[in-house]
């Protein structure tokens, strides 16, 4: 039997992350165009339920490691419990998410194991019965190949976002589960965690708003969010931001949309002055419509948006607004 | 306290990028380069910690030639002294190849703590700080938006996704990645540039490709790196959107229009 | 007026007292992907997604990028190179955001004051032992071109305190004058102002009227000086005057009353007999204070005379080091409306295309680049000269008369391609165009520094 290819899932509050669906999808194409075993890896103090989901998808098998000291999360007992399993099974490619937690303690592990490691992949194909990574370079303005030279397994990290998680295929039957328990008899980690907590309390739910009028900081100042709000109201809809309009203190943290924000499905979604940086998109791209006011016509929100106006918000926006009183 | 801050020496944001011929790399003619913008938050939270708590601020950069004037400008900003890895090698090192050249360039020096950017504005790989810290067998953390120093250990405030934090404590020496805006970067004045011309800017030169010596396990010699970047294009960009053209008032109306008659208004 | 260009919003930095990066998208956020379904995600023929191939940080912070068509980067050293990346920032950061707000209210930003001292913007090629920062003078003349990039009434007030009093204090000072005042100076604790021109005399300040009478302690002084740049909120003056009863005067001046020579005087904040009232509704240099000097018996020490100085080419070689300084910012003011021409003409929709796709557009553009670039080098290689000490004062004369006539064509032309737009406090060109009226004309008149190349051309005087 050839060597496996990984998907390395993360779980959170016994849940897959819906980023470890977009990676698990990829790797199963690529089982598919090398001819090689997939198996799920998941890791943590108790991941039985995650490990169950992901048992449900075409697999070989799901390989949860589990250590109570996996929890909370240090990159050192990361590292050392999937260093560990890596080295006992030696899988050929390992496929993660770039999250946070992933880059936190994944490049740690490359090097540690000094194996290849190809970070924010946004695109993988197969070529020679090799994979073959894409990735931008330079702030997205360009996109580079990627050649990987030496034995596996090499690590990969994909973009959030750039893979459908819709991909994923159930398996025909349930793929076994191995629970390893992994040896926390070594080393402590030497990261103490004192406190985790949430930036922002009693935070506006913008989830259950049916219409989103989003801001971005094309508004140029905070006195010029007055005609947004005036295009809100007249919609109906609640008035939310991306980062730099939030981090301007323009509007409060809890309007925020995107990555380090909420992430909402409305049922339309109206972004004015908003560029569309991936951070942004990644929290409002399930909108069912979604119309961008941008001047910019080259501005990544086209790239998401069903309907658009190139042009200049200030002029756009008013004549909407009176549009929509009008009704 | 030692604190050594890695900076890198990359193209100015908002720069017009050319590919090279060789589709490896961008061509470096014509193009104004500047210190890598997350790593200057980075440089900023080591004088600071500086002024507060004394020592000294070690600047390092792996970089062709040119790339002493990110150091210069680093001196200028206020750090004492500074190491220039030299090599053409290191434009097309990965973060690995990087890690190990900083790592032994730093073995020497005895860090309490190693600051670096969250990522840079060239590669992108986010992953150098981290590699660097396991190749000197320092804990590390990423992505601080606090820095306290105590006594033999960092308290650091991490940002975690959709808004959590957590605080952590790391025993000293420990390698952290500074995110972005967490603190307001100084201007370097017309003095410091000039007190900068009187520092100490040390030029260590790498290993150049195929020299003799090993780099990572299994990549061949020295200086090359397990992953090399080719084909550099520009993206194709598409959109699918249906735009409406005129002025702001009627592109307004038409967009009115067709979303009330695709049923869009309830 | 209806608004019909393209929105303003993003070339405006936008916020004073944030860091910059909290300004643009550059704070690195997470990408977590929380939704289950991306929209667009079919495989393209590169395995990059067709969808989401975002900019990650596609929109941020608009800073000046400078215009430099032949590469005089290249030429440059690190630390001129930083100089300039150093001012370049600050007038991003601090100075557009006020800039127009100060203009249009006809106030200097005296807030800048303090930051620039900080920088070490005064005096910044005096010695390192006063308190300066020791640069060469390429490095001086680029931190000029920024500065004026920003507004010339920003650059004119670091041109009066560097060039026209920090100078000739350092010039023709004793060492304790220099003591004194060229740290206090540097770190913008002490603001000065220049008195040469009078009422009466302007391009023919040998005609002044101003007189300082010996006294048995000091010097009495009399008469009057206009557009004086910084008068009202100086705590010193420069000021020159003619002598009389001084034992190295002659006995047959110009009214045969014994008037000797001029030399230049240190006039104090506060001293009876000295007043500075400002000069107000002004069209050009509104973010600028221009002050009219008054001496009415007024007396001071005699430890105020700057021992060395002494003639007409006293205040003339300050004039020099000023001039060379306006040389380079009306590069600065040229760049800003070029910049700003050519950002508009790639927005700017009009007969359904960009106007930067009509030719007279590109002509327009094409000759405007042509003569910033000129100007440029010209700018530079002076600078190189004074650095060589070899410049002379026929060569800033045409620098100055050239540069600041470019200056003005650019501004006007820019003003054309922003068409109704460029009338407005939404753009900088009718502001930088309003100045450049104002540095045509000071420092020696566009017309006198032609007569001075005449002169020097021919060995002919033609100034009567």
């Amino acid at each position: 039997m050839s060597a496996e290819i990984w998907v390395f899932a993360e779980e959170r509050g016994g849940t897959v992350k819906p980023t470890s669906w977009e990676v698990l999808g990829v790797g199963q194409r690529l089982a598919g165009e090398l001819g090689k075993p997939l198996a799920a890896v998941i890791a943590g103090s108790d991941v039985g339920s995650a490990a169950g989901a992901l048992a449900a998808k075409e697999l070989s098998r799901v390989l949860a490691l589990e250590s109570p000291a996996l929890d909370p999360y240090t990159p050192d007992a990361h590292t050392r419990a999937v260093r560990e399993a890596i080295e006992s099974e030696s899988p050929d490619l390992i496929l993660f998410s770039h999250t946070y937690r992933i880059r936190d303690f994944v490049p740690k592990l490359a090097a540690a194991l000094d194996r290849p490691y190809v970070p924010d992949c946004v695109g993988v194909t197969v070529e020679d019965g090799q994979p073959v990574f894409v990735r931008q370079v330079f702030q997205g303005k360009i996109d580079a190949r990627v050649a990987v030279r030496g034995e596996g397994p090499w690590l990969a990290t994909l973009q959030n976002g750039a893979f459908p998680a819709e991909d994923v295929r159930a398996g025909a039957a349930a793929a076994p589960v191995e629970r390893r328990a992994m040896d926390s008899g070594g080393a402590a980690s030497r990261t103490t965690v004192l406190e985790v907590f949430e930036g922002v309390k009693d935070k506006v739910d913008l989830t259950r708003a049916e219409v989103i009028v989003a801001v971005g900081r094309g508004i140029g100042k905070q006195e010029n969010l007055k005609i947004v709000q005036e295009l809100a109201d007249a919609f109906g809809a609640e008035l939310a931001a991306s980062r730099p309009v939030c981090d301007n203190e323009w509007l409060p943290m809890d309007r925020q949309i995107g990555s380090s924000g909420q992430t909402v499905s409305p049922r339309l979604y109206i972004a004015v002055g908003i560029s569309g940086a991936i951070q942004h998109l990644v929290g409002m791209k399930g909108a069912a419509t979604i119309v961008a006011i941008n001047k910019d016509p080259n501005a990544p929100i086209f790239q998401v948006a069903d309907y658009g106006i190139v042009g200049d918000l200030f002029e756009v926006v008013p004549a909407l607004t009176a549009l929509a009183r009008a009704g | 306290m030692k604190i050594v801050v890695c900076i890198k020496h990359v193209p100015a944001r908002d720069s017009r990028l050319r590919i090279a011929q060789s589709g490896e790399w961008i061509e470096e003619r014509d193009l104004s380069w500047e210190i890598n913008e997350p790593d200057t938050y980075a440089l900023e939270e080591a004088l600071r910690l500086r002024e507060k708590h004394g020592g000294e601020v070690l600047a390092i950069t792996a970089g062709p030639d040119r790339a002493a004037e990110a150091l210069k400008r680093g001196l200028a900003m206020g750090a004492d002294r500074a190491i220039h890895l030299a090599g053409d090698v290191f434009n097309a090192a990965d973060a690995n190849a990087t890690a190990r050249g900083l790592a032994d360039a730093l073995r020497g020096e005895a860090p309490d703590l190693v600051l670096a950017g969250v990522q840079s504005d060239d590669k992108g790989y986010a992953a150098t700080g981290v590699m660097l810290a396991e190749l000197l067998g320092m804990p590390h953390s990423t992505l601080i938006m606090e820095v306290e120093v105590l006594d033999g250990r960092v308290k650091v405030k991490r940002e975690m996704e959709s808004g959590w934090f957590e605080w952590l404590e790391l025993p000293l020496p420990a390698v952290l990645t500074i995110q972005s805006g967490i603190n307001q970067v100084r201007y370097s004045t017309l003095k410091g540039i000039m007190a900068a011309k009187k520092k100490d800017l040390r030029r260590v030169e790498a290993p150049a490709a195929g020299s003799a010596g090993t780099g990572p396990a299994g990549t061949g010699p020295a200086g090359t790196s397990p992953t090399a970047l080719h084909g550099l294009a520009f993206p194709s960009r598409t959109s699918r959107a249906e735009i409406f053209d005129g002025d702001g008032k009627a592109a307004a109306g038409s967009l009115w229009e067709r979303l009330r008659r695709d049923g869009k208004l309830r | 007026m209806t608004r019909s260009g393209p929105p303003k919003a993003d070339e405006t930095p936008v916020s004073q007292t944030l860091p910059e990066a909290l300004q643009s998208d550059a704070v690195v956020e997470s990408r977590e992907g929380e939704r289950d379904v991306p929209r667009h995600a079919a495989p393209a023929g590169n395995g990059a997604p067709a969808g989401v191939q975002a900019t990650q940080r596609a929109a941020r912070r608009v800073t000046f990028q400078g215009v430099d068509y032949y590469d005089l980067s290249s030429l440059l050293t690190d630390e001129q190179r930083m100089a300039r990346d150093t001012v370049r920032r600050f007038v991003d950061e601090r100075v557009m955001p006020v800039i127009e707000e100060h203009y249009q209210a006809a106030s200097f930003p005296r807030e800048l004051i303090e930051p620039m001292a900080e920088l070490g913007v005064f005096g910044a090629n005096l010695p390192e032992e006063y308190g300066c920062a020791g640069l060469d003078n390429v490095a001086y003349g680029l931190i000029m071109q920024e500065l004026e990039r920003g507004d010339s009434g920003v650059r004119s007030f670091a041109s009066v305190q560097g060039a026209l009093v920090m100078y000739p204090i350092f010039a023709f000072g004793s060492d304790e004058q220099k003591r004194h005042w060229l740290p206090r100076m540097a770190a913008g604790q002490a603001i000065g102002c220049f008195g040469l021109t009078e009422p009466d005399f302007g391009s023919n300040p040998a005609g002044m009227r101003t007189v300082a009478e010996r006294t048995a302690d000091g010097w009495r002084l009399n008469g009057s000086k206009m557009w004086i740049t910084n008068g009202t909120i100086a705590d010193v003056a420069v000021v020159w005057a003619k002598t009389r009863g001084d034992e190295a005067d002659g006995a047959g001046g110009v009214d045969g009353a014994g008037v000797g020579t001029i030399r230049g005087f240190l006039v104090e904040r506060g001293t009876p007999g000295y007043a500075a009232p400002e000069m107000h509704r002004k069209h050009s240099l509104r973010a600028s204070v221009t002050s009219e000097l008054t001496f009415d018996d007024c007396e001071i020490p005699a430890a105020n005379l700057l021992p060395e100085s002494g003639g007409l080419k006293s205040p003339l070689m300050c004039l020099t080091q000023a001039r060379y300084g306006i040389a380079w910012g009306a590069c600065g003011s040229a760049m800003a409306c070029y910049d700003e021409a050519v950002r508009y003409s790639r927005e700017r929709i009009q007969f359904d295309r960009p106007i930067g796709g009509f030719q007279l557009t590109q002509a327009k553009l094409a000759e405007m680049l042509t003569e910033v670039t000129k100007a440029q080098l010209l700018a530079y290689h002076l600078g190189r000269l004074k650095d060589d000490g070899k410049m002379k004062p026929v060569q800033v004369s045409l620098a100055k008369r050239n540069n600041v006539h470019m200056a003005m064509e650019v501004a006007r032309t820019a003003r054309t391609i922003l068409g109704a737009n460029g009338i407005t406090s939404e753009y900088q060109v009718m502001r930088h165009m309003n100045n450049l009226e104002s540095v045509y004309t000071y420092e020696g008149t566009h017309e006198i520094h032609t007569l001075v190349l005449g002169q020097d051309i021919t060995g002919i005087p033609a100034y009567v």
